[in-house]
Order: structure tokens, then C-alpha cells, then sequence
């Protein structure tokens, strides 16, 4: 076994050395200082954010936002700054700008907004049984609670920052694992050696895995930090609903961001296991950063009709997609026999399901593979 | 032991590369001439594992080619063999040894060992794509040897050596002989002429000439020439 880490070391390093892994490194740095530093240019001064958490969003909250309104003509400004997150609230809720500055009430609003999202599954064409399902579970979370949940959402949406770095270090970096000991003739020593076969290509799964497993991690956390360091990380115990008020999941800001963590992670390992399977199967790098980016831009494409359930439903699976914030407004649901799931539970399960079949169908063509021509 | 081919053939489309060749060699130094095209290298390739036979196999005391155990008998050099630029020789060499299942301490020692039968030591450290032709080839002869090979298949070893590594190079040759199956191949007539015990021929896929070559036979490289012309 003693020789197996070797070799790991060996295919680890082969894929650290490439000039391509370390200028995407840097690239994936440079991003997540933007991701972290540009949503704090503009801030208002003077205004402290978490004065109003823990408050109820209810009749009473909702009065004092009424007052400034009238107060200040709709000018977010000084002390009056803190009820912004309020204001924004209500107006993603009523969806109107206009109608921020008219009076509601709490149930008013609650009820505008539980219209809105039944009025928005039926435009989805969702069954009875999935609207049933999502009633249930909405059952009793309102009103809601008011926290600020600045830090938490900046490093949510720079989840989706970092899962594209790390989309495009497979697509650049590990689709060329196997493809470069073809094209350097390699192969022959390689294959003719007694671990050549089998072993060898698992090894080199493993150090594509960890690489990619190990920046999803190493960036996250450069990501928090700087998130902490910058805005501080509250808002971890805020429920997703004050950012997405249509979203009918029951998560915390802190919850989603632990999805959105095992969604990535998958997707990384998804990411890699076809960087490097398919290349191998193809036996073309470029083909298969071609078919990367090619389903990256599908994902971002709002053409497909509502009647073609299943390709929005795996659109909607696309990791690009899945780790987004906007996948809090995926009513879509999963039926197993009766039993409903969310694409948060059948994304990941599904990511590491087709990885390891990518993976098994990547050795199959590696151990078959035979030294012609040249 | 004794390497056996038997009834060995590689049919392309419309072409046969080599054409139901069959011999056994044993520990010694067996040399395999051929102009290009005959169909050497599809055939060490055949005894290397790395491309399946259309007919016939190949063993070792009857342990197949296609098997690990095979694998952990062999060292080859393959003709244009690549590296990789980023790893200096000593890595490049350790890499081998950990692909052949060498212990990580023995795979060290054994690879500085090497580097000095190959006359690398001094450079061991420096990135091979630094390295000249002729050094480049000397690193491939260092990772065919790691695993101290009984069977060891050598294309074209001497192709872009200076004539003093090239003379160097022979002697080690003969030199492993002594007690492993060495098959290589040449251009070079008097590279077999010195240390080669048995000798095998091709031309067009077949084998022409099996056996040792001595005085009494005549010129080896007129003889080879008529063949070939």
C-alpha cells in the first residue's frame, strides 16, 4: 500500500505543477476578493444593521417602517437606514415599488405572499399533491422573524462564485489527466508497468477528487473569512424567506449555506469525475471543456417552455443552478412513489451517482486501452 | 525462465503488421533487426503489454502478458517514449518505481542506484525537459531498469546516443544479460554483432531469421543488407 500513497503523491503533484492549475488558483483568489469586497462598495455609513434583529415582523414593525416612510419620503438615510431591510422585504413581497410607501398589514402582507407563491406553482404546472406538500410544509412559519443577514448572504451568493471557479479548474486543469500522458506518449510506460493498469487510474481519480474537493473547501473558507472580516457573519439564524419572501423552504440563511456547501461539494466531485472520465473516453481535453461550458450557458437559458417538465426539471439540477439563491424558488419536486423530495436531496445523491458511473465507465476505456500507431 | 510467443499476429484494417511470429527466448540478449515498417516495435509492444495481440499470446513460465504479474517481471523503453517536463529524473524515475510497486525507501535507494549506472547522479535534481536527447534516452533506460527487470524490452535504446554512451550503453546491456531475457532492437548492425547472443530478423511482419548468428554464417550486416535491399 506503502507505494500506492507514492504514486498519489506523484499524480497529485502532476496536476499541482500544471502552469494551468496554478494560474486558475489564482484566478479563483482574485474572484472571491471580488465576490467578498465589491457588495460592501456603497454601504450607507451611520446605519446599524442589527438593531431591529429579532423583532417580529408584524403590525407594529411594520408601523414604525410607515412612520420613517412618511417621515423621510422614502430616503433611507441615518438611523432611518435600518429599517431598509424591512422595506426591501415588503417590497419583494408586494412586488412593486410603489406600493412600498402604501399601509398593509402584517397578515395583509403574509397573505399577499402565500397568493403569490400557490399563484406561481399553478403557473408551473405543479400537481395537487406536490401544492399539498409544499402547504405542509409551510404550515405555521409566519410571521416571520427580522434579523440582519448581510454576512450570510454574501457568502451565499459567492458559493456560486466559487462553484464556477471550480468548474472551470476541472474543465482546464483535470480534463487534461489523462489526455496528456496520450499526448506526451507517456501512456506506454505507464500501461506497461505493474500498477499501470487498474490502480493507476483510480490513483488518478483520487488526486483529481482531492484537488477539486480540497479548493471547494480552501475557497469557502477564504470566502467566510474574508466575509467575517469585512461584514461579520450574522444573519446565519435568519429565515431564507426576508431575501426570497416567494421561496416556500423552511431553511435558515445558516441552513441553506450548509446545502449550498454539500451541493457544491458534489458538484465538484461531479465536475471532476467528468472532466476526467470523458476526456479519457473521448481522448480530447477541449471536447470536454466545450461540453462543460456548453451546459453552464444551457443552465443560465430561459427558453425552455413551461409544458417541458423534465428538461426544466433538470435544468433546474444543473449545479450552476442548484447552488444559486434562486434555487430557493424551485417548486419542482421529486416523486418517489408518493414520496416527494426537493432537488436539494436528489441533486447531491444524483452528482455522486453519475460521478461514480462516469468513473466506472472512464476505467472501463483506460484498462482497455492499446498503444498504436505513432 | 523463459519468455514464449506464440503464433503471435496484429491485423489492422487492411494491413498485418506482424504475421504469426512465434520464438522463446531465454536469459540472454536477443536482438531484433528489421528496416522500419517490418513491424519491430508492434511486436515489442505485443511483449509489453500494452497492445493486445488479434491472435496468438505471449507468457513467461506461463504467466500472461496481460496480467500484473507479468508487468512486475518487465522493464520497457519504448522507442519515442515521453516524460514529464515538470518532474526532475530522480522524481521521473521514482514515479516509475511507485508504478511498478516499489516500497516507497526501496523505490528511493534503488533509483538513486540507477542514476548513477546511468550516469545521471549529478543531475538527478534538475527538470528532465533541461536535459539533452541523449540524456533524455539515458532517463529511459533508468526507468526500464528500477524494478530490476527479468524481462527487459528495449526499442531502438541506442537512437540518439553519442558514440561513447552508445558503447556505454551496450556493455550494460550485455552486462544484464547475464541473467535477464533482454530483447532490443536496432538499426545498428554492430550493436547486435557485440553483445547480442541470438538474433531475430523481420521484414513485412514475418520473422526471416531466428537464432545465433556466428563467423561461420558470414558478414551479419551483408547478410542484413541483401535481406533489406
Amino acid at each position: 500500500m506503502n507505494n500506492i500513497g507514492m504514486l498519489y503523491g506523484f499524480e497529485l503533484k502532476k496536476i499541482l505543477k500544471n502552469r494551468l492549475t496554478i494560474v486558475m488558483l489564482i484566478i479563483t483568489v482574485f474572484f472571491i476578493l471580488i465576490e467578498a469586497v465589491a457588495p460592501g462598495m456603497g454601504n450607507a455609513a451611520g446605519v446599524d444593521p442589527k438593531s431591529l434583529d429579532g423583532r417580529v415582523i408584524d403590525d407594529a414593525l411594520l408601523g414604525e417602517l410607515q412612520a420613517e416612510l412618511v417621515a423621510n419620503g422614502g430616503a433611507w438615510n441615518g438611523d432611518a437606514g435600518k429599517y431598509n431591510g424591512i422595506a426591501k422585504w415588503k417590497r419583494d413581497v408586494l412586488e412593486s415599488n410603489e406600493k412600498v410607501a402604501e399601509e398593509y398589514t402584517a397578515q395583509q402582507l403574509y397573505q399577499a405572499r402565500e397568493e403569490n407563491i400557490l399563484s406561481m406553482m399553478e403557473e408551473n404546472s405543479l400537481s395537487d399533491g406536490e401544492i399539498a406538500w409544499w402547504k405542509n410544509q409551510m404550515e405555521g412559519e409566519t410571521p416571520f422573524t427580522y434579523y440582519d443577514y448581510n454576512g450570510a448572504l454574501i457568502l451565499s451568493q459567492g458559493l456560486v462564485g466559487v462553484l464556477l471557479c471550480i468548474m472551470l479548474l476541472s474543465a482546464l486543469c483535470l480534463s487534461t489527466v489523462f489526455t496528456v500522458e496520450h499526448r506526451q506518449r507517456t501512456d506506454q510506460l505507464v500501461l506497461s508497468c505493474k500498477n499501470g493498469r487498474g490502480r493507476t487510474y483510480f490513483v488518478k481519480i483520487a488526486a483529481g477528487l482531492s484537488v477539486v474537493v480540497a479548493c471547494c473547501l480552501l475557497a469557502t473558507g477564504l470566502l467566510a473569512l474574508l466575509t467575517a472580516v469585512l461584514y461579520g457573519l450574522n444573519g446565519f439564524n435568519a429565515v431564507v424567506q426576508l431575501e426570497i419572501p416567494a421561496s416556500p423552504y423552511a431553511f435558515t440563511m445558516g441552513q441553506f449555506i450548509a446545502v449550498q456547501g454539500v451541493v457544491m461539494i458534489t458538484a465538484g466531485i461531479l465536475f471532476a469525475a467528468f472532466a476526467m472520465a470523458v476526456s479519457e473516453l473521448l481522448k480530447n481535453s477541449l471536447a470536454v471543456m466545450g461540453i462543460m461550458v456548453g451546459l453552464f450557458i444551457f443552465g443560465q437559458l430561459e427558453i425552455i417552455p413551461p409544458k417541458y417538465l423534465l428538461l426544466l426539471k433538470l435544468r433546474a439540477m444543473l449545479p450552476s443552478n442548484q447552488v444559486s439563491v434562486w434555487s430557493l424558488m424551485e417548486y419542482h419536486l421529486f416523486n418517489f412513489g408518493g414520496h416527494y423530495c426537493t432537488g436539494y436531496l436528489v441533486s447531491p445523491i444524483t452528482y455522486l451517482a453519475l460521478s461514480a458511473a462516469l468513473i466506472a465507465l472512464g476505467g472501463w476505456v483506460y484498462n482497455r486501452f492499446q498503444v498504436t500507431g505513432r | 525462465m523463459k519468455l514464449t510467443v506464440n503464433g503471435i499476429t496484429k491485423q489492422y484494417k487492411n494491413k498485418t503488421a506482424v504475421d504469426q511470429i512465434s520464438f522463446q527466448l531465454t536469459e540472454g540478449v536477443t536482438g531484433l533487426l528489421g528496416a522500419n515498417g517490418a513491424g519491430k516495435t508492434t511486436l515489442m509492444r505485443m511483449a509489453s503489454g500494452i497492445l493486445t495481440p488479434t491472435s496468438g499470446s505471449v507468457d513467461a513460465d506461463g504467466i500472461p502478458v496481460d496480467t500484473e504479474e507479468y508487468r512486475a517481471l518487465l522493464g520497457y523503453l519504448p522507442q519515442d517514449f515521453g516524460y514529464y517536463p515538470e518532474f526532475t529524473a530522480r522524481e521521473f524515475v521514482q514515479y516509475i518505481a511507485a508504478l511498478k510497486g516499489i516500497e516507497k525507501k526501496k523505490a528511493k535507494k534503488k533509483t538513486e542506484e540507477i542514476l548513477e549506472l546511468v550516469g545521471l547522479s549529478d543531475v538527478a535534481g534538475k527538470r528532465i525537459r533541461t536535459f539533452s536527447g541523449g540524456m533524455k534516452q539515458r532517463v529511459g533506460i533508468a526507468q526500464a531498469l528500477v524494478n530490476d527487470p527479468k524481462i527487459l524490452i528495449l526499442d531502438e535504446p541506442t537512437a540518439g546516443l553519442d558514440p561513447k554512451e552508445r558503447v556505454r550503453f551496450r556493455n550494460l546491456i550485455a552486462e544484464i544479460g547475464k541473467d535477464t531475457i533482454v530483447l532490443f532492437s536496432t538499426h545498428i548492425v554492430s550493436d547486435v554483432e557485440r553483445i547480442a547472443s541470438n538474433l531475430l530478423m523481420m521484414r513485412e511482419g514475418k520473422l526471416i531469421y531466428e537464432g545465433a548468428w556466428n563467423e561461420q554464417k558470414g558478414d551479419l550486416e551483408k547478410f542484413y543488407m541483401e535481406e533489406f535491399e
